[in-house]
């Protein structure tokens, strides 16, 4: 019973945290805050979910190491692989002439090359 | 332990139904794989809870592939979107 419990708190967070994401989405006004939101999501939704399943499956088929190896590596992933991609999507975003907030800071896209400095 | 999956799941699908409604309302390139990627991430959410409720051996198999592979979709629409310059 405290197993249903401790996996609901975490499993359930996780997709609130999903869901606070997309209300972002919705409230955001142009494309790069748009991608900006998405952390809410990777970083804290998908891991409290991957965290749930893990304390369920030690609860039902006792610890093994490999499961957790697993998890470690789909919560990295999560982190890190969709971080680099909304980096590399909003620099595609903003190059390609997407409308942006005029009220974005700092913006150093816009501003000349510093050579040599 | 079906109550939590159901939860769970019905929260993901509101995120996704969310997600849609942006999808069509904002029209611009950067936020439609913005949106994509958030649909995607209730897919897997989704997906990782049904495994857990039945209890499948390869719950992490498929989170860990899903979170590594899942990405290349955004990075594929950021280079459409500089028309394959870098």
């Amino acid at each position: 019973m405290v197993v249903t419990v401790i996996v609901g708190l975490l499993c359930l967070t996780g997709a609130l945290f999903v869901l606070v994401s997309a209300v972002a989405m919705m409230k955001a006004r142009d494309g790069l805050s748009r991608i900006n939101v998405l952390s809410a999501a990777t970083g804290l939704g998908m891991p409290l979910i991957v965290a749930g399943a893990l304390v369920q499956d030690v609860a039902t088929n006792g610890f093994d190491w490999v499961d957790l190896v697993k998890a470690l590596i789909a919560v990295l992933g999560f982190v890190i692989m969709s971080s680099v991609a909304s980096n590399n999507l909003g620099r595609a975003a903003y190059r390609s002439g997407a409308p942006i907030d005029p009220a974005t800071r700092p913006n150093e896209l816009a501003e000349e090359p510093r050579t040599g400095a | 332990m079906t109550v939590v999956v159901a939860g769970t799941v019905g929260v993901l699908l509101v995120a996704a139904v969310l997600g849609l409604v942006r999808l069509y309302t904002a029209r611009d390139d950067a936020s439609v794989a913005a949106v994509s990627d958030l649909l995607y991430f209730c897919a897997v959410g989704i997906v990782v809870m049904g495994a857990l409720a039945a209890g499948s051996s390869i719950t992490f198999d498929v989170a860990a592939i899903a979170s590594m592979i899942g990405i290349l979709a955004t990075i594929a629409l950021s280079r459409i979107l500089t028309r394959g310059r870098r």
